[in-house]
């Protein structure tokens, strides 16, 4: 790949910036440098804001059924350019290739559901609400939106809110993760090119922190989503709610996977691994603490550690690998921090993944597969996100103990359970305070069509991202009562 | 080396029919017309296999079943081991090219038993079936020969 500087794409125009402050991009399997990215000033997010908003009327009043065949015309372009975007995601945010094609199907499945946009943006209508008097409820945009999106998914996160908000009428400024832009980059040089929406309807800001405050405080942005971690998630939160904006903002996780006596283990393991370890535990749905209800413990525990030693770790460019690097030196020492911490705590490392090297690979940023053991609520690796491929177990004499255990910790994103008891799943699904569940199931990732976010320390809002309600965040609902005189 | 990651796999099935192309493209003009023209209905159906595999990587790769890996699927047992000389005979290119589409179409069978994706699996068994239809046809072919 060529060294390259990203850009802003605003006003359907690729703009350098004209910031002095810029930061190396490095390719998470070998730490080389790949490229590098501006942080874009208040200056410049204003001009793509301005951008947005002079496009705003023209395409508000677009039809619907005119804009979802910008849709069309995208999801023919990713489709068409499937295997160039995966390669530069691979690189970019160091997945394994099934990983990024994984998201960018995602990122396609949310352009499909906002193709229907005609039917998805209509009202309710009532006549004679009162004698010769008829009610119409109809959905209008609002203006200009912008998303920050995370490291984590480069592709998909950013088409969780941007092709819904511009189907819907409004403009629209993403701001993509500065550790890994390239992703966005070559999409919106497609889009660019061969998709072609009107200057101004959707534009691209690079940058860090600066730009995030431009967004949050600017005063003709109508709404923001955020996804990230949870303290910025509370500060984006109240930033917007000072500045009167809509707002939705999916933060961090601890996902607690309960794993009951009756549990099926042949199809648990794999599963649990999967959720464990995908993305190098670098997705706010990863499985971090496994609970192990009563006498399962040990085979479980066995299990799982026999299954992880098997995961090959390697750059993510190469097929067949099954685990990549996580995103950079920083953060590898963070998570390489939590596994001390673990082990101060007296938790029991019985996989340690902290020396793993990857030949050829010396300058990456590789965490091997770990397992604690022994974990038990009220340690560090128990009570935080870790976000790195280490994965503990608890063992609990019951299920009243496991969903205690989930009730008690800050986050409320996901969990799951692994059982043949019906009455179990359900006491389950029923109980524990998270907003997205699975029932023999390790990634309970809700598709384009379902919403997705958490909901205690995960989530601050109350619109959640895609589906079918992620139209009310980017509408206001108008009602009309017509006398007929 | 064994093929778990579903992307692996893929890999390797449109490898297998890229070579099944290059070979048809080698020995292709040795017989008369009629081996020509099952030449061209084998590597029509190999440019085709490619795409389907390749749509089929693209839209049923799914992240909720994406890593629970699959497993006993080696490279090894689906490598053809011998090539056809520069000049073979007729029935030495038609004999190879039956020994060709026998491991692919094993390879595709197991596969789709083993396969954690239902999608991934129809499609094997898909152009397994359609191999399976070229093979008879250059068997039928070596016996007119014999």
């Amino acid at each position: 790949m060529d060294l390259k500087t990203v850009r802003n794409y605003i006003n359907d125009e690729w703009v350098e910036s004209k910031s002095r402050e810029m930061l190396d991009i490095t390719d998470p399997a070998t730490g080389g440098v790949i490229g590098r990215v501006p942080l874009s000033t208040a200056g410049e997010v204003g001009e793509a804001v301005d951008a947005a908003q002079e496009a705003y009327w023209d395409w508000r009043t677009t039809p619907p059924v005119t804009r979802a065949r910008y849709f069309y015309k995208l999801k023919e372009v990713l489709e068409d350019k499937f295997e160039d975007i995966v390669k530069v995601t691979s690189i970019d945010a160091g997945k394994t290739l099934d990983e990024s094609r994984a998201e960018l199907r995602r990122a396609i499945e949310m352009v499909e559901v906002v193709c229907g946009i005609p039917s998805l943006m209509m009202g309710d209508s009532l006549e004679d609400v009162a004698n010769n008097i008829d009610c119409v409820s109809t959905r209008q945009p609002l203006g200009v939106f912008a998303a920050i999106t995370p490291y984590n998914f480069p592709t998909m996160v950013p088409f969780w809110f941007w092709p819904f908000a511009v189907a819907c009428g409004n403009t629209f400024v993403v701001k993509p993760s500065e550790q890994d832009p390239l992703t966005q980059e070559i999409i919106f040089e497609l889009i660019a090119d061969e998709v072609g929406f009107p200057p101004g309807v959707v534009n691209v800001v690079n940058g860090g922190k600066d730009a995030v405050s431009a967004i949050t405080g600017h005063p003709d942005i109508k709404g923001v989503s955020f996804v990230g971690s949870s303290n910025v998630a509370r500060i984006v939160y109240k930033a917007c709610g000072e500045t009167g904006k809509r707002v939705q903002c999916l933060g961090g996780a601890k996902n607690f996977v309960v794993v009951m006596p009756d549990a099926n283990l042949e199809a648990t393991v794999p599963a649990l691994v999967h959720a464990a370890y995908g993305c190098a535990g670098q997705r706010c749905l990863a499985a971090s603490e496994v609970i192990a209800v009563g006498d399962i413990h040990k085979p479980l525990r066995d299990a799982l550690l026999a299954a992880a030693k098997k995961i090959r770790v390697g750059p993510g460019t190469e097929e067949n690998i099954q685990m990549g690097p996580v995103i950079s030196p920083e953060h590898k020492q963070r998570v390489l921090s939590y596994i001390d911490k673990g082990v101060e705590e007296g938790a029991d490392l019985i996989l340690d993944g902290r020396g793993v090297k990857v030949e050829g690979h010396e300058g990456g940023y590789f965490i091997g597969p770990t397992i604690f053991d022994g974990v038990t609520p009220g340690m560090t690796i128990a009570d935080e996100e870790i976000f790195g491929p280490v994965l503990g177990i608890m063992k609990v004499g019951s299920l009243d103990d496991a969903i205690d255990v989930i009730q008690k910790n800050n986050y409320g994103n996901a969990t799951c359970i692994f059982t043949t008891s019906g009455a179990s799943a359900r006491e389950f699904t029923y109980k524990a305070e998270c907003s997205m569940m699975g029932i023999n199931i390790g990634i309970a990732a809700p598709m384009a069509f379902f919403p997705f976010g958490g909901t205690k320390g995960s989530f601050f809002g109350d619109i959640k991202a895609h589906g079918r309600e992620v139209i009310d965040f980017f509408t206001d609902k108008k009602v009309i009562i017509t006398r007929w005189i | 080396m064994e093929l778990s990651a579903f992307g692996a796999i893929m890999k390797f099935a449109m490898e297998r029919e890229e070579e099944i192309a290059a070979v048809m493209k080698r020995i292709g003009s040795v017989g008369g017309e009629s081996f020509r023209k099952l030449g061209e209905r084998i590597a029509a159906d190999a440019a085709k296999s490619i795409k389907f595999l390749e749509r089929t990587r693209r839209e049923h790769v799914n992240e909720l079943i994406l890593e629970e890996p699959t497993t006993g699927l080696f490279v090894d047992d689906y490598l053809c081991e011998r090539p056809p000389r520069e000049q073979p005979t007729p029935a030495e290119a038609g004999r190879y090219l039956i020994d060709m589409l026998d491991v692919i179409i094993r390879f595709y069978t197991d596969a789709a038993a083993k396969a954690t994706n239902p999608e991934a699996a129809r499609t094997f068994n898909r152009i397994a079936k359609k191999k399976a239809k070229l093979k008879a046809s250059l068997e039928e072919y070596i016996s007119g020969l014999e």
